[in-house]
């Protein structure tokens, strides 16, 4: 072919950070920090809840269900949502369930999003946004969550990295369709106040812009901070569409099971983008998330809810880990909520020297060279910034703690370290 | 909204008549839903794959490692040549999935497609009766060589091929392949060749594959599905299969759209795939039990239509059938004129016969929906016993 075989829409999408990284951990041993799974099992109830779905006596479970989500499934998630958000919502049209959040992002974009259209970015962002914008033709718009110094001899937390309000309404314009909130934020860990949603939404208000709210971490929020879901803000209902995930809510990452919720003349549309893709998710896991919420709706609040024991039992993983960290020099910024953790290691210039003019940014070398040479792998926060912007913040790395034995693992490799560094 | 989904809102009718035949009191034999129950050596293969924790949390993005070994292997032996598990496949959400990866990956604004069975976006060509009369065998069902050929030029960046097809059921010969394939390679076309009902081809017919006529490697993406082989609809699992050059694409739409597909699903396939590769050289392999199966309640199905006095089109593959019902001049003249025949005939044996099936022309773009709006498409993966049957005709002779 004298032109190229693949289509335009191709175009500046094929690099993937993951890709990368998860070759290298897997080339080198690795102590697997990096990408965000957990490795501890799913809650019994919902193994059984999945066994039941698969070998029970309900055999059309294995073929086709509801196009738009499993009827047990949205009708619960419509209960539950409904409760946390104060509104009556009718699980056909105002509920859709997708091939994890990640399609969900997929059929929004796709939907919502034009050539010329411009969406607000807030770096750092989940890696997928930037080239999701593209390929449906829109224009990325970024805007930077800054650095406040934490109080003296403090460690630094997520909520320090805060929006300018000034450059935040200076990034809204005639063509800006939608703004892309992620609260809890991946990677930072930030979990948005109220004062902050309610900056971003009067923006969306004033310029009649859609708000796509990934909110996959929403149950991973730690020291007593409160989610708040920015829909149920005035003037936001109507404008926004809230994406959830099963896999990050009950640790089956694996089962791919996520939802939209907004109105019906928002999701209309990407009911017509998901019949036009995949048009099924498989049932059997729909099945089985239908029964895992239905058992926390009846548990909800209660110490013995899965919402309540898991951020629990992870806050106690971050902690751990920020002490680790800290005692091998690097500065962990405190997450409020996921199970991320960002650390800064500018300390480890003198080990790991800085190339001046490098095309790398210094994180991505810095890991790569923990990778070889610690067996510890993590992900360098470059990589959640865009091309443009990623020297601005390079001297920080990701860290998963949704872990058990390898958390110990890389404790051990941290402790290790330490003496090395102490070491004359 | 976007212009996309503006675009994409033509497609419906299958969503319409889904809805409607979701009554419980209709036999439903519209909608291609196995009634039947997978193998149990699959649903185990599932249960024992979602008890390892491992297996519940991401797996690689274009395909679980097991997954896309078994399907290399089992392809190898089906083509007769090397196939690379991790360049030359691509593991996606059924084979809706991975249709939607290879268009969007291949076909661009102004790209000419073709598509032998119709749909509303792109350049069709439509079966035509062979010695025009009324076919009783999807044999009968025949694309003119000339006329293929003058829709080709130098737009035409590729051609959709579905065989075994549905809706007729129609099994393309090597021949007809070639005529294809010739095309292809003339116009330097790419061919997606969608075979998710490769395994079901009845007595006198053989499934070839496109990707193995000479020249046709290179410029093919090969696309097949669990649910169709292992009647397990639910899982959505399909794949696409071809060269790394056209593959590459494929995996960059899907790591930018749903990045990877269910774990523990993947993991039991690929071990239902290990069992039936090993026993391909077996009758009991189910890729060709399964067949047996479904051949005896095809000819069920076609008997018991000709007995209400309805005319059948037999297919030589898939699970379809489709049915001429002008036989039995019904008038549905007063009904909206605007309606092509056979979404009123479909609606009028839904209320009056309880028997639901999907109007043949919802598979046609607009200039050529009047021509086949005679034929209605029956499923026949269908438990269908005895009883049913009877209660079926039954129905109709009560009129």
């Amino acid at each position: 072919m004298s032109r190229p075989v693949q289509a335009r829409r191709l175009e500046g999408v094929d690099k993937n950070i993951w890709v990368e990284f998860v070759k290298l951990a897997a080339t080198y041993s690795t102590v697997n920090l990096g990408q965000g799974f957990p490795d501890f099992p799913p809650p019994e109830f919902l193994k059984e809840a999945f066994s039941r779905a698969v070998s029970g006596e309900k055999h059309m479970l294995h073929q086709y269900t509801r196009a738009f989500g499993h009827p047990p499934l949205v009708k619960i998630l419509a209960q539950l949502f409904g409760k946390l958000l104060g509104r009556d919502l009718d699980p056909m049209t105002n509920v859709m369930v997708t091939v994890g959040a990640y399609q969900a992002l997929f059929c929004c974009f796709q939907a919502f999003i034009d050539e010329g259209d411009e969406v607000i970015i807030i770096e750092p962002f989940f890696d997928c946004y930037e080239p999701m914008v593209k390929m449906a033709g829109g224009t990325p718009v970024y805007v930077p969550l800054r650095p406040k110094a934490p109080k003296e001899g403090k460690l630094m937390s997520s909520a320090d990295w805060q929006l300018d309000p000034a450059e935040l309404a200076s990034k809204f314009s005639e063509q800006t369709k939608a703004i892309v909130l992620n609260s809890p934020n991946n990677p930072l860990g930030k979990v948005f106040s109220r004062g902050e949603l309610e900056l971003i939404a009067d923006l969306c208000v004033k310029h009649d812009a859609l708000c796509i709210s990934d909110e996959v971490y929403e149950w991973l929020v730690y020291d007593g901070k409160e989610h708040i879901r920015i829909a149920s803000l005035p003037g936001m209902w109507d404008r926004t569409v809230i994406i959830g995930s099963a896999g990050k809510t009950f640790n089956v990452t694996g089962w791919k099971v996520g939802w939209t919720v907004g109105p019906n003349r928002l999701l209309q549309h990407l009911r017509t983008m998901h019949q036009n893709s995949v048009y099924h998710c498989a049932t059997a896991a729909q099945d089985a998330v239908a029964q895992g919420f239905q058992r926390e709706f009846e548990h909800y609040g209660k110490p013995d809810s899965y919402f309540v024991q898991l951020p629990r039992e992870l806050q106690q993983k971050r902690d751990q880990l920020v002490q680790s960290l800290v005692a091998v020099g690097m500065k962990p910024i405190i997450p409020e909520g996921t199970y991320f953790l960002v650390a800064d290691i500018s300390e480890f210039k003198s080990e790991v020297p800085d190339v001046p003019n490098s095309d790398e940014p210094y994180d991505s070398r810095f890991a790569k060279w923990m990778v070889k040479n610690k067996g510890l792998a993590a992900i360098p926060l470059s990589a959640f910034y865009c091309g443009a912007h990623k020297n601005n913040y390079n001297s920080f790395i990701r860290f998963c703690f949704a872990k058990d034995a390898t958390l110990k693992a890389a404790d051990d490799i941290l402790q290790k370290w330490k003496l090395e560094k102490a070491a004359p | 909204v976007s212009t996309t989904v503006n675009l994409a809102k033509q497609n419906t009718s299958l969503v319409e008549f889904t809805k409607v035949a979701a009554d419980p009191s209709i036999v439903n034999l519209g909608q291609g839903l196995p009634d039947i129950c997978p193998p149990s050596y699959v649903k185990e293969e599932l249960a024992k794959a979602a008890a390892v924790d491992r297996l519940n949390q991401y797996t690689r993005g274009f395909g679980h490692p097991s997954l896309v070994k078994a399907l290399s292997q089992v392809y190898e032996r089906v083509c007769g040549r090397k196939i690379d598990p991790l360049t030359d496949i691509l593991v996606t959400v059924g084979g809706y999935g991975s249709l939607f990866s290879t268009i969007q990956a291949l076909i661009e604004e102004g790209d000419e497609q073709l598509l032998h069975s119709n749909n509303a976006c792109f350049v069709f060509i439509y079966f035509s009766k062979k010695n025009g009369g009324n076919p009783a065998s999807s044999a009968d069902w025949v694309l003119d060589p000339a006329e293929l050929a003058s829709k080709f030029n130098s737009k035409t960046k590729a051609i959709i091929l579905n065989t075994p097809h549905n809706p007729i059921g129609k099994v393309f010969t090597r021949e007809e392949l070639q005529v294809i394939a010739d095309l292809c390679i003339k116009h330097d076309t790419l061919c997606i060749s969608d075979e998710v009902y490769e395994w079901l081809v009845y007595k006198g017919n053989k499934h070839i594959k496109i990707a193995t006529l000479p020249g046709m490697w290179e410029r093919t993406i090969t696309i097949g599905s669990a649910g169709k082989t292992y009647s397990v609809t639910g899982w959505k699992l399909g794949w696409s299969i071809g060269p790394q050059n056209l593959i590459k694409h494929l995996q960059v739409v899907h790591q930018n759209t749903l990045y990877t597909c269910p774990t523990p699903l993947q993991e039991a396939l690929a071990q239902a795939l290990w069992v039936d590769y090993k026993r391909m050289d077996d009758p009991d392999c189910y890729f060709y039990s399964l067949p047996r199966e479904l051949e005896s309640k095809r000819d069920r199905m076609a008997q018991l239509l000709q007995e209400v006095g309805l005319r059948p089109v037999v297919p030589e593959g898939g699970y379809f059938m489709i049915v001429d019902v002008s036989t039995l001049n019904v008038d549905l003249s007063d009904v909206d004129e605007n309606q092509p025949y056979d979404y009123k005939f479909v609606r009028w044996m839904i209320s009056s016969k309880k028997l639901s099936a999907i109007p043949l022309s919802a598979f046609c773009g607009p200039e050529t929906k009047r021509q086949f709006e005679k034929y209605i498409r029956f499923c026949f993966i269908k438990g269908l016993e005895t009883r049913n049957m009877d209660d079926i005709a039954n129905n109709w002779v009560v009129r």
